[in-house]
Formats: structure tokens, sequence, C-alpha cells
């Protein structure tokens, strides 16, 4: 594009902008849907690319249903889908357990495409309930990140071959995908700095006694005795060679240590739901928990000092994608659909939630945007991809950026991915074990 | 006595045979005619229709997923779904572990201590609209006021508990700004005792209304015969009300045994998580995929049920006539 | 009746009837103590979260009642915006249908059960399967049928058999208790006088089970509107409320649910206003009518 023409494209995509907005039912810049228009253009040459505002694309016969978390299955996004491809597309929420436990019952018939967690996605795989993706048709793809293409990119892991074991059918020839990456992150420790009066930097404090009674932690058997595994292992208390993926004897240390502290009255509350960790860490009824990033970007907005932890063990690290189901009679919808979710719109308004997009197709829509910084210094890609104001976890309060620092500073630090562990058996046991101690 | 078990000849009463109908209009009353008086002179058969619809519908929507379930507690289950190798593997897995029985036991603790709670609860409450209350305008009113809540989803209402009775809820506030207490109250929230005390509220309408309806059907001159003689009102209630409410004990305690028995929610949003219930199990292995393991947990819990069940309807049986 | 007036002596003793009623109150603030919460929080301002303080006051999360899937400038990315009112809707639809067919058939299977058959025994259990065949199994174990069948799955037409499923064990047990030591004296009458079986049923009996009716329809609709664990996997796409509530709380809690509860209940006060005014004016009625004529009221 010439010099001229990208004047004019600036010019435009405010414009555009508030139009977008009103025609999505938001008033002025202050809706959170207004990424921008990136220069929007006039020829599009794919349904899902994106449509100035104001424009609809007739109606076609082909429809889209989803199913996933609520996180991902947006009326608004489905509405943007339909706008730009005039597929008719309808979503169910639902927690991951009914929607993985409906689709291997057979409700896959209903559905064409799932949005799901990619450790669940093995079991619908080996079930072979779902289609594999070849990778030409997912036009963005040309911009995947390194995490989802190289072996040798920061944040993979080469004992599992987490991420790219999961999303390939092959690895090696990355030719067909078995889930397409939709967005991704990694966890760490949520906590009112305010109550705790200092930085949290390691796993450990979640099982310090010194905040005994004031901690909560997820009501997840696979995924709580990992962290602590991780932790247990870095700080040489336990002899664990994958914190990911124990065997028994490991898992009994583990679960033992968690059972002793639960005795000690070290848990408050062991929380379930997004929403109850919002509860609870707004409230002040417990002061930490191994928390999800947008808990923690939920709480601060009801004004409440709470930051998400830099942990020195590292990050335990997860991505969401699309799969599409078996005998889909909408299989050209659910690949537009898969190209819509990695085409940049869809990426850039996931991230004021902390999440990453698998493509960096997101980001001329997040350069165009200041939604998040207060001040409005920092437009969204330097807040949430580059950290803000400097690349490192933030220290004390007040901050100006992402608490825990930049996408390559957070990458380097992952403790491990959260794959289904083998005995995942053994794992429920266990923890029914700790839970009734 | 009257012997109801056969049918009585109905007097005939003369009347004006009905107009000439058309044909067809005949033949379906003479056939609707017939058929009645058929029913009327077989009751045993007007017996079987009468519960044949209702019986055929919890056969299907009951029945065969309970067959189904039998059926998976045997099996295996694979990495996503269910192998059918017959094992008792499952059974024995669950059984065997010491972490069931301290669960099992530890549920029917929470349930027998609900229902003494909800009993004691709810017996002064229905008295109280049986006999205190008196217009019959009030007593429907106070009642079915004890139903509305329920009519919000228990989610919502339990999502409450925080500003409730939370570090900073409302109680702890007020407590605090009163003086009588010096900190924050913990027990409120996230223990056994809160746990308790939700499941009390819950299920104290369950008691309530068919206590109500027992005492209803509470002669008032037994009652006055009671007073005339001299009973005090508490040995009124132990000798009079008790023993004549006992269908409705039976039934409000049926009510709440089973609810109790599959209870695993309040335990979970409440009480912290912390001391899990039987029913929980099942969803616990669900998250798994392990569906074969589940349906031996639910077969047991089934089986539970059943034995208290039939042991309650022992010591008074409901369906006496 | 000279002898209710030492019954009523013996409770209305000065001091005991204020405590009962004192007693019920109590009872009563408990039920509603989260309602108090809930009115107050649901005005909740647009930044606050569902807990105390109030950040502000404002309507907000009753317009988003009313306008699902609209944004606000204070939305944000993870927000639900389902659509409550059409959920609750369906729930209430659902919730109707299912309380009039598990009255339906709960009553018939009652009168078959008072006269005995054989096997009677066998069919009152499977009947309580309905309540204690935990819920998540039956949603899992129908589901896979439902498959099997081909069967498309729809919160009207796969979700009211579940429904009527958990609610016609309830309502079994309460006519079972109503015929408990049931006084046969006045259908034994209408026998004898040489009604048939239905005619009894139809003028004597049931006029005298309306009580139970009534509770049955009353049971029977509040366990329905509240069902969520058997309807989990076979309701389809369109969810009912409990299942949408469950979906929000995994998402956010935000004070929308405080103001969907809030709403629903004075609902629900004004549909029992309307129905205490409907019964006063029945009462009315029905009083001139035995005024006008010369019976006295009956000896029960």
């Amino acid at each position: 594009m010439s010099d001229e023409e990208t004047q004019v494209s600036r010019r435009e995509f405010v414009h555009t902008g508030l139009q977008l907005g009103a025609a999505l039912g938001v008033s002025g810049l202050g809706g959170l849907t207004i990424v921008g228009e990136a220069g929007a253009q006039t020829k599009r040459q794919y349904p899902w690319e994106s449509l100035p505002a104001g424009e609809t694309v007739p109606p076609t016969k082909l429809q889209l249903r989803t199913i996933g978390l609520g996180v991902s299955v947006q009326d608004r996004f489905l509405r943007e889908f339909e706008r730009r491809t005039g597929h008719k597309a309808t979503g169910k929420v639902t927690g991951l357990t009914p929607m993985i436990t409906e689709w291997l019952a057979g409700g896959y018939r209903n559905y064409d495409t799932n949005e799901t967690n990619a450790n669940r996605n093995a079991a619908l795989w080996s079930a072979k309930l779902l289609q594999p993706i070849p990778v030409d048709k997912v036009v963005p793809w040309k911009s995947a990140r390194d995490l989802f293409t190289n072996p040798k990119a920061l944040g993979h892991d080469e004992v599992s071959g987490w991420p790219l074991v999961e999303i390939w059918v092959n690895p090696k020839t990355q030719q067909e995908f078995k889930l397409v990456p939709q967005f991704f992150n990694c966890d760490s420790i949520g906590y009112r700095y305010d109550l705790l009066k200092e930085d949290v930097t390691s796993w450990g404090s979640l099982v310090d006694p010194k905040y005994k009674g004031k901690v909560g932690i997820l009501n997840d058997s696979l995924l709580t005795p990992g962290w602590c595994a991780g932790y247990m292992k870095k700080n040489n208390l336990a002899q664990i060679k994958r914190s990911d993926n124990m065997t028994r004897k490991e898992l009994d240390t583990v679960i033992d240590f968690l059972i002793k502290r639960k005795r000690e009255g070290q848990f408050r509350a062991i929380w379930e739901d997004y929403g109850q960790c919002v509860n609870m860490l707004a409230s002040g009824e417990i002061w930490l928990a191994d928390s999800w990033n947008p808990v923690v970007e939920d709480v601060k907005k009801q004004g409440v000092v709470c930051k998400y932890a830099f942990p020195k063990e590292g990050f335990t690290a997860w991505f969401h994608g699309v799969a599409v189901a078996k005998d889909t009679p909408n299989l050209q919808a659910a690949i537009d659909y898969v190209n819509f979710c990695l085409e940049g719109w869809w990426g850039a308004q996931v991230a004021p939630q902390g999440y990453y997009s698998p493509t960096t197709t997101c980001e001329t829509y997040l350069k165009a945007s200041k939604r998040t910084d207060p001040q409005g210094r920092f437009n969204d890609y330097e807040w949430w991809y580059l950290g803000g104001e400097n690349e490192e976890p933030k220290k004390g309060w007040p901050i100006r950026g992402r608490d825990t620092g930049s996408f390559r500073k957070r990458w380097s630090n992952v403790m491990h991915w959260m794959v289904w562990p083998d005995d995942a058996d053994y794992y429920a046991k266990r923890w029914n074990d700790f839970l009734s101690a | 006595m009257l012997d109801r078990s056969k049918p009585r000849a109905p007097m005939r009463q003369t009347h004006t045979p009905p107009a000439k109908a058309p044909a067809l209009e005949v033949s379906t009353t003479l056939v609707v005619r017939r058929g009645v008086a058929f029913l009327e002179r077989h009751p045993g058969v007007a017996s079987l229709l009468l519960v044949l619809p209702g019986t055929i519908w919890m056969m299907l929507f009951v029945g065969i997923p309970l067959a189904s379930i039998v059926l998976f507690s045997f099996w295996r289950s694979g990495f996503a779904g269910l192998v059918p190798d017959y094992n008792v593997e499952n059974y024995a897995a669950l059984l065997g572990g010491r972490t069931f029985w301290r669960i099992t036991f530890w549920t029917y603790e929470v349930v027998i201590i609900a229902l003494a709670g909800v009993i004691v609860l709810a017996y002064p409450a229905a008295y109280a609209i049986w006999r205190v209350v008196r217009d019959d305008r009030w007593k429907t009113a106070v009642l079915l006021l004890c139903v509305v809540p329920f009519w919000t989803s228990y989610l919502t209402r339990t999502i409450t508990w925080l500003p409730m009775f939370g570090r900073e809820g409302v109680v702890n506030r007020v407590l605090l700004a009163l003086g009588v207490i010096g900190e924050p109250l913990e027990i409120l929230l996230y223990t056994p005792y809160s746990m308790m005390w939700g499941l009390w509220s819950l299920y104290i309408v369950f008691m309530i209304g068919p206590l109500y309806h027992s005492m209803t059907k509470i002669d008032e001159d037994v009652m006055s015969a009671a007073a005339m003689l001299g009973a005090t009102p508490l040995r009124t209630f132990f000798h009079v009300v008790l023993p004549l409410t006992r269908p409705g004990l039976m039934a409000g305690s049926l009510f709440v045994m089973v609810l109790g028995l599959g209870e695993f929610f309040t335990e979970r949003v409440i009480g912290g998580a912390q001391n899990p219930m039987l029913a929980g199990l099942i969803l616990r292995q669900i998250d798994i995929f392990q569906w074969a393991s589940a349906s031996a947990i639910a077969v047991t819990l089934t089986v539970l049920t059943l034995v208290t069940v039939s042991a309650m309807l022992r010591l008074f049986d409901l369906r006496k006539v | 009746m000279t002898a209710r007036a030492p019954v009523i002596a013996s409770v209305a003793r000065p001091l005991i009837r204020p405590l009962y009623l004192a007693y019920l109150g109590f009872i009563l603030a408990v039920l509603y103590f989260p309602f108090v919460v809930m009115t107050i929080l649901s005005f909740q301002g647009p930044r606050g979260g569902h807990t105390f303080p109030l950040r502000g006051v404002s309507t907000i999360w009753y317009w988003k009642l009313f306008n699902p899937g609209k944004l606000t400038p204070y939305s944000d990315v993870g927000e639900f915006l389902g659509d409550y009112l059409a959920s609750l809707q369906r729930s209430v639809v659902l919730a109707v249908i299912t309380m009039l067919i598990s009255t339906a058939l709960a009553l018939m299977a009652a009168q078959a059960f008072r006269r005995g058959f054989k096997g009677s025994g066998l069919v009152f259990y499977l009947w309580l399967l309905g309540i204690i065949v935990p819920g998540i199994t039956v949603s899992l174990g129908l589901s896979l049928w439902f498959r099997r069948m081909d069967l498309p799955l729809h919160w009207l037409t796969t979700g009211l058999p579940v429904h009527v499923m958990w609610t016609l064990p309830f309502s079994l047990i309460i006519f079972l208790m109503f015929f408990n030591r049931f006084d046969t004296s006045l259908e034994d009458a209408a026998l004898i006088l040489g009604a048939t079986r239905w005619k009894t049923f139809r003028h004597v009996t049931l006029p005298l089970m309306q009580p139970a009716i009534l509770t049955s329809l009353l049971f029977a609709f509040t366990l329905s509107l509240d069902e969520f664990q058997r309807s989990l996997l076979i309701t389809g796409t369109d969810q009912t409320l409990p299942l949408m509530v469950m979906a929000s709380v995994t998402t956010r809690i935000t004070p929308t649910l405080y103001a969907l509860g809030t709403l629903t209940t004075l609902l629900s006060f004004a549909v029992v206003g309307a129905y205490l005014a409907l019964l006063t004016y029945s009462l009315r009625k029905s009083r001139r009518l035995v005024e006008g004529s010369s019976n006295p009221r009956g000896s029960r």
C-alpha cells in the first residue's frame, strides 16, 4: 500500500470504528469491540475477512453451530462472523465437562465445531469424532507464531511435545490440524497485593503456612497437583521427573504434602468456577489463589489492588483450540470460522483478558486501540504483548503495564504445559483422598 | 365394615333415553360405556390401567438409563468412552478404598443431621401455620411465601452467601459494628457448619408442606379432647400431634433423605469443597471420562438410597391405606 | 362449637402465640434474607462486583436483562451476555407442562396404589428411582440412548420427559401421604347410594383432594424450574434457566443474576397476590352461597 493509501485508511479507521461500534450497539469508542478497522478493504478475497462497518453479507445456506466455554463463545463474536460470512451462527455456552461428555455421547452430530481446552481434545480425537483440517485451508496461518510451528520455539516443551503434538496430526510434516489453536496463555497466582503487602514470586506462597487460611485453590484433580509438583520439583522438595505427567509414587508425595497442609488449615476454600474466584479475591475472602489471568483483570476492574505473579518456578501453560466435527454438513462454514478466529479481529477482542492469539494478525487491530491503559500512553499491543512500560514483571503498585511482563519474558519461563496425564484415574482417586482428608 | 372389593350394583334410575344420534356417534358412546362398565366390574384392571402411563414413562426414562448404567459399571473406561470389557474392577477399586467409606459415612452423617435439624425446625413452623395463623387466606399466603424463594435459581441464592456471610459480608459487618465480635466470623462460610445451615434452609420447605398437610387432617375434636383432659401443650404434641402427623413426617423425611443423598452442590459452593459427598464423586469421575467407574458409583449410591428408603418405609409404610 | 374455646385458649396463651408468630417470622426472614441482599446488590454500580461494597447505584443490570447481547461502555470481553429472559420463559413453560403431567399421572397411580394391585411394591420402587438415581448419570445414560435413536435434543421434546421423571415421584409421595389413613366414609356413602366409581371419584374424591393436587402442582412446578443435573446433557442448544445461570457463573458472576432474581421474586409475589385475591373472591362467593342455603356446615 502506498503512503497515501495508508494515510487515507488510517483516517478512515476511526470513522469506520465508530460506525462499527454503532452497528454493534455501542456508543462511542468507550465500547470494547472497537479495536479499530485496520484498513477496511473494499475487495475481499475470503468471506471471513474484515468487512466495512454497516455492511452485511447476504445469508448463505450454511450455518455454524459451535459449543464452547463462555470466554470464546460469545454472541458478539458470532454476530460478527454472521455479518461477514452470511452463515447463520449459533453457539452454546457450557462447562468443559458437559461439553466433552455431550460430544462423546453422540452430541457431536448437533454441532459443527467445538472450542475446547487442548488437553481434552486428545480424547475426542482418539474417539474419531473430529476431522483434520488441511493447513492450506487456514489462510492466516501464514502469520503463525513460532510456538505452534517450531519445536525450538520459546515455551515449547520437548519432553511432552506440547503444543505441537496436540495441534498437528503429524508434528513433523505439519500438514493437517487435529485442533486449530484459538487462544492461549500461561497461568500463575493471583494475589491481593494490598493485603499481602509484598509481591508473590513463587508457587510456594500458596502452600506457605504464613498465609494459612487465606488461600484458595482450584478444584481440579489434574491441574492443582501439577503446579504443586512443579514447585516441589524446582525447590528440591521431591524427586519428580515430569511435573505435568507424574507417576503414582510421585503423585503420592505431592498429594500427601497437600493433605498435610489441608489438615493444618492452609486452604480457606477450594474454588470451581471463574466467577467464584473473582468473588473470593475481590471480597478479600482469600488473599491468594491459583487463579486465571482474566480473574485478576476482573478484580482490578472493581478497583481492588490485585496482581498476577511471576513465579520463579515458571508458569503453567495451556491453549484452547477449535476442532471440527467429524461429519459436519457445514464444513465450509466451520473452515470459515477457524479462519475468522485467526484473522485478527477475534484475537484482538480476547487480548484484554490476557489471552494471546496464535497468529500475529491481531497486532494491527491491537496497535490501533488504547483501551487498557488508563493514562492512554500505551496501545493495547504494547500493553498486552510487550508488557507496557517495560518487559519485566511489575513490582509493587501502581503498575504501568501487564503485571507479568512481555510475551517473550513469560514464555521463556514455562514450568509445564497442562497435559492430560496418563494415569488420570489415579489422579482423581488421590484428589478425592485430598478432598475428604 | 364395608366390603369395597366387590363393585356395587348401581340402582338404576329411570330416565328418558337420549335422542337418536348418527350411527357413528352411537357406536363411540357405546364403546365408551361398555369400556367403563367393564372397568367398573374389574377394578383390578382399572388399577393397572391407571398406573400404566406413569410406569411406562418411568421405565423409559429411568429404567433404561439405570439399566445402561448398571451395564456400564461392569465395563471398562477407555480413553474416551466405554469398552465392553466385563470386569468387576470398578466395584473392587471403589469398595476397597478407604476414601469411599469415609465419604459414605460423612454423607450419611450430613443427611441425618440435616434431617434431624429440618424436623426440629419445621414442626413449630407448621404448627404455627396450622393453629396460630387464623385466616385460611393467611395460611395459604404463608405457605406460598415459603415456596416463592425456590422459584429463583438455587445457584443465584448460594452466590449471595458470600456478600451475606463472608468476611466482609453483612452479618459480620453488623456484628463487628455492634461490638459482639472482635474479628469476622470465619465459621459462617466454607465450613461444614455453613453447609449444614445451607442444607437446612434448602430442605425445610420439603418438610413444612407435608407436615402442615398432615396436621390439617387432625380432627379438632381430638385436640380439644386432649386439652379438656388436661394435657400440657408438650404432651399434646408428643402423644397426639406427632403420631397423627406420621404420614407427613414420613413423606418429608423421604424427600430430605433422598435429596440429601444425592446432594453435592451445596457442599461445593457453601461448604468450601473440602468435605466431599458421595454424589460428587460421580461428577469427578465424569470429569476425566471415567464413565465406567462413575456408573459404578452411581449404582452403589442408588442401592444405598434404596436400602435407606426401604428401611424408612419399614418404620412407617406410607402406602398403607 | 364450644369445644373450640379451650383449644384456642391453650394455644393462644398471651406469651405463646406471639412466640410462634415470631418463630414463623424468623423462618421467613431466613428464607428471604438472601433476597434482601440480592435486591440491594442488583442496583450495584456499573463497575461493581456482586459483593459489597456498592460502587455506585444504577439500574444497568436490569437494562442488561432486557437488552441481551448488547454492550455498554463498561462491558468487557468476557462478559456473559446471554438472554436470561428467554431461558426463563422456556423454564416456566417446561415447568407448567411438567406440573400438569406429573400431577395427572401421579393422581391416577395413587388411586391404583390405594386399591392395591399385584406387584405394587415393585412399581412403587420403580417410581422412586426417578429421584434416587443420581441426576448426572441419568443425563448421561439418556443422552447415549437419544443418540442411538437419532433423536435431536431439544429442551421441550427431550427435556420434558426428564423433568416429569424427576417430579413424578414427588407427586406420587404427596398423593400417597394424602391417602394414608384417608377417611373413606364420604366415598363409601356415594358408592352405597349407587354412584359409579367414576362418578364417585369425580364428584367426591377429587374435590376432597384439592389441597393435595395443589401441593403436587406447586412442588412439581418448583422442582422443575430449578432442575439442572438431569437436563445438563440432553437439553440441546437452547438452555433452560438453571443451565444458563450455570453457564454464566462459570464465565463471570455479574449482578445481572441478582436483577433476574429480584424480578422473578417480585413477579412471584404478584402471582401469589393475584391468587390470594382470587381466593378471597371465591371465598366470599361461597360464603354467600352457604349463608343463602340453610345447610349447616359439615361436621368435619
